[in-house]
Formats: structure tokens, C-alpha cells, sequence
């Protein structure tokens, strides 16, 4: 087999691996359903997700209106 | 061949792996546009701040001394002043753009039809820019100038309309993602409640956060009432501004609902219980025929239905107002003539069938829709607004995918 090509293969299948494994790490959750105890494995608190959310959009609906008409009005009165 | 095969199979599965991730990070990087996109107004209005002081110095040395010197001066620094805000106009309507991208909620064709307005807008704001630059004499600057005044104060009416959208769904989004770690929550209360866990302290919370999200829920009613009275024939800055403070108080409302959750969560955990917060999304649909949820959280009937609501034996079901409950041959209880309804659970059913659906389903699993009305998903990557039909619609909550 040509060498060049399967070490093409070998880089694309070692990202392909590493993707993987990134996308999982972030998202891997494990949990048993007998009511009593509950394994959870996950990446990121839900909870530090959502407080950034919330943070994000205060700032957001706290943005004050700095226009009003840039001086448009001034330029175009009496000089 | 066998080679040229293996190496499209390790690319498919490449492929496989990257989507998901670009995926959720979508709306992640249009909000970094949009805060770029802030930084570059505000730089701009910065520069516009340095225009408007040198415009406004040469005004008065004119007016000191009227000579040919002065007025030349006075022309430049009002060419540059105008050109100046022209750009604080067309760096605001950017933001406005980018903000709007940043709110996947809004659907596509709307976000699309403002889109196309606002590059109008902008083609006409650089139009008159140009005009002002190339204006002759003073006279002729300060007409053009007016123009873009007239032009600016027609068009701000629509922007503020667009904002007060923006700031309308963007709120919205954020509180179906609380709805949905609410329903989360109480489904595993219920299940360790059933398991003969005591639950006690975590319900005692529960009440904190059915208010709080009751309070949001109206306040948020009002500020989508309100962004529709922002209109040429009111005063529209003030109705923004009131949209502004309902959108607030909203948050406001949202942020004590998380500490409720919180709570409810510390309590869980304390007693040696966790709970997965991620994989969980929204549904609101309204209409007329038949809905099949399976799976993990809270379905909210809010409106009485004229028909049937059939639950599995595991859920529970709290109604208000006055019905009738009937138990089926499968042990599932059906529910008839009660003016609303919130079933909590883990692997539940819930159908119901009839007319005047109008309901709200969070958490995990699937909502079948078939018959007719309109419905929005609020998931995890996806957020789609549209109709279900006789052929009906399968939507994931986690996701908020719908096909």
C-alpha cells in the first residue's frame, strides 16, 4: 500500500479518535435509575452554563441607548 | 480500492465526530460577532464624540468671526461630524444585525426579512453620507445633514421594534432553558419520592419556584404585549423602554427561580443524589388533535382541552378546577373537563387528544404532534418554530430538533 496515503489514514483516523473523545469528554453523562443513588459525570455544571446565560443576557437588557440623533440636528440648524 | 474505501470511512466518521460540536457552538460564535460588533459602535461613537466637539468649537469661532477662514472650517468639521454619525448609525444597525443572529429563536425568514431591511437602511444612510461629503457649500451641508436626521428618526422607530424583539426572545429562550432544568428537577424529586426517598426539604423549595416562574412567565407576556406598541403612533422610546424593564424584571424573576432550583439540587446532593442537568429542552405547542409525550419531566396543560388527557400509572398529575379521572384497564388514569393540568415524571406517557391543546413539555424524550396547530422547540442545538399537521411532527426535546 502506498505509504503516503496510509499515513494520510493514520493522521485522519488519530483526529478522528481525538474528536471523539473531546465531543464525549464534554458531554458523557452516566446515570442509574433506581431512585436511590445517581453516577453523574459531566464536563461543565449545568447550572455554571446557565448562570453564564443569564449573566450574559443582564448585559444584554441593561445596554443603554446612547443614540439620539449624533448631532444630525445641530449640523443642519442655524450656523 | 481497498485502501481508497478506508480512507472515506475514517473521513465519515471524522465528519461524524466534528458536527455535533460545530453544531452547538453555532450561536456561540454569532455571539462573539455580536460583541464585536458592540465594541466597533461604541468606538465609533467615541470618534463621533471627538467630531462633534471640533464641530461644535468651529460653529463658535464662526460665530465670533464670520470670515472665509472660518466657515471653511466650520464646513470641514461638519462634513467630518456627519460622516462621523452616519457611521455610529451604520455600526448601530450592525450590532442590531448581529444581535439577531445571536437569538436563534427568531425564525429564519424573519431574521431574514430584517436583515433585508436593515441593508436598505444602511445603503440609504451611506447614500446620504456621500451626499454630504460632496456638498458644495454650506447651505447645501446643512440640507443634506437634515436629511440624514429626517432619514435616522424614521428608521430608529423600526430598529427599536427590531431590538425590543430581540430583547423579547432572547429572554424568552432563557427562560424555556430554566423551564426545562425546572422540569429536570422536579421529575427526579418525584422519582426518589416514589422510590420512599424524603423528600420533604427539596419540596419546600418547589413553591419558591413555581411562583417565580409564574412571575416571569407574565412579566415576560407583557413584554411581548408592549414591543408590539412600539409604533410611530406612540411614544415609542418610552414603550422600549418599558419593554426594556419587563425583559428585566423577567430576569429578575428567572434569577430566583435558579436559586429555588439550586437549592432543591443542594439538598439532593447533600443526601447522597445527583442529578444530570444537560440533554434537556423545551416544547410549546398549541393546536387541535393529538399529542404523545414519552419520556423524562413536566407536561403543562394550560388551558382546559376539549377532550382527553391519558397519563401512565407512574406520573403525577396535579389539575386545577373541576373534571373527571377515570381509570383505564392499563392502569394509566385519564383525565376529562379540568381547567389545567402539570404532570411531573421519570419514563412517563402522556396523550392527549382533542381540541384546544395548548401545553408546555420539558425535559428529555419525545413529543409526537399530529393534527393542526403551531409549535417551538427550545433544545439544546436546535430551536424551530412551525406547524404541525395531519402527518404529524416528532420532535426531541433534548435537541429541539423536529422532523
Amino acid at each position: 500500500m502506498n505509504k503516503t496515503l496510509l499515513t494520510v489514514i493514520a493522521v485522519v483516523a488519530i483526529v478522528a479518535v481525538v474528536s471523539v473523545a473531546v465531543y464525549s469528554g464534554m458531554n458523557m453523562t452516566t446515570t442509574s435509575s433506581n431512585g436511590q443513588t445517581t453516577t453523574t459525570t459531566t464536563a461543565a455544571d449545568g447550572f455554571a452554563a446557565i448562570d453564564d446565560q443569564l449573566s450574559e443576557l443582564e448585559t444584554y437588557l441593561n445596554e443603554e441607548e446612547l443614540n439620539g440623533d449624533f448631532g444630525t440636528g445641530d449640523i443642519a440648524g442655524d450656523w | 480500492m481497498k485502501t481508497k474505501m478506508a480512507a472515506i470511512v475514517v473521513l465519515a466518521l471524522m465528519a461524524l465526530a466534528i458536527a455535533p460540536a460545530v453544531s452547538a457552538q453555532q450561536y456561540e460564535g454569532e455571539l462573539g460577532e455580536y460583541y464585536e460588533a458592540r465594541n466597533e459602535y461604541h468606538a465609533a461613537y467615541s470618534e463621533w464624540q471627538g467630531a462633534r466637539t471640533q464641530f461644535n468649537q468651529a460653529l463658535t469661532q464662526w460665530r465670533g468671526n464670520r470670515n472665509n477662514q472660518n466657515m471653511t472650517q466650520l464646513m470641514n468639521a461638519a462634513k467630518t461630524a456627519c460622516a462621523n454619525a452616519a457611521n455610529v448609525m451604520l455600526k448601530n444597525m450592525e450590532m442590531v444585525k448581529a444581535r439577531i443572529d445571536a437569538t436563534p429563536s427568531i425564525p429564519e425568514n424573519l431574521r431574514n426579512q430584517i436583515h433585508g431591511e436593515i441593508d436598505n437602511y444602511m445603503s440609504e444612510i451611506q447614500a446620504k453620507q456621500l451626499r454630504v461629503q460632496n456638498a458644495g457649500d454650506d447651505q447645501q451641508v446643512r440640507t443634506e445633514a437634515g436629511e440624514l436626521n429626517r432619514y435616522w428618526q424614521q428608521i430608529r422607530i423600526r430598529l427599536k421594534q427590531m431590538t425590543g424583539l430581540t430583547m423579547v426572545e432572547s429572554t424568552n429562550m432563557m427562560l424555556q432553558r430554566v423551564e426545562a432544568i425546572a422540569a429536570r428537577v422536579q421529575a427526579r424529586i418525584q422519582e426518589l419520592k416514589d422510590n420512599g426517598v424524603d423528600t420533604a426539604e427539596m419540596e419546600s423549595h418547589l413553591g419558591e419556584l413555581h411562583l417565580n416562574m409564574e412571575q416571569a412567565r407574565e412579566k415576560l407576556g407583557e413584554a411581548r404585549n408592549q414591543a408590539g406598541q412600539i409604533s410611530e403612533n406612540a411614544n415609542y422610546s418610552e414603550a422600549f423602554r418599558m419593554v426594556q424593564n419587563q425583559a428585566r424584571e423577567t430576569l429578575s424573576y428567572m434569577k430566583q427561580a435558579m436559586v429555588a432550583l439550586k437549592n432543591m439540587v443542594g439538598v439532593m446532593r447533600q443526601s447522597g443524589h445527583s442529578i444530570t442537568l444537560e440533554g434537556i429542552g423545551t416544547l410549546t405547542a398549541q393546536g387541535d388533535g393529538s399529542v404523545r409525550m414519552v419520556g423524562t419531566g413536566t407536561v403543562e396543560v394550560k388551558a382546559l382541552i376539549e377532550g382527553t388527557i391519558i397519563v401512565s400509572a407512574n406520573a403525577s398529575v396535579t389539575t386545577s378546577g373541576e373534571g373527571d379521572q377515570t381509570t383505564l384497564g392499563d392502569g394509566s388514569i385519564q383525565y376529562q373537563g379540568y381547567d389545567s393540568a402539570v404532570i411531573v415524571g421519570t419514563d412517563i406517557t402522556v396523550d392527549i387528544s382533542g381540541n384546544g391543546i395548548d401545553i408546555v413539555a420539558s425535559g428529555t424524550g419525545t413529543v409526537n404532534l399530529t393534527g393542526s396547530g403551531t409549535y417551538s422547540t427550545f433544545g439544546e442545538s436546535d430551536y424551530v418554530e412551525g406547524t404541525w399537521t395531519g402527518n404529524g411532527v416528532m420532535v426531541k426535546l433534548a435537541t429541539g430538533q423536529a422532523t
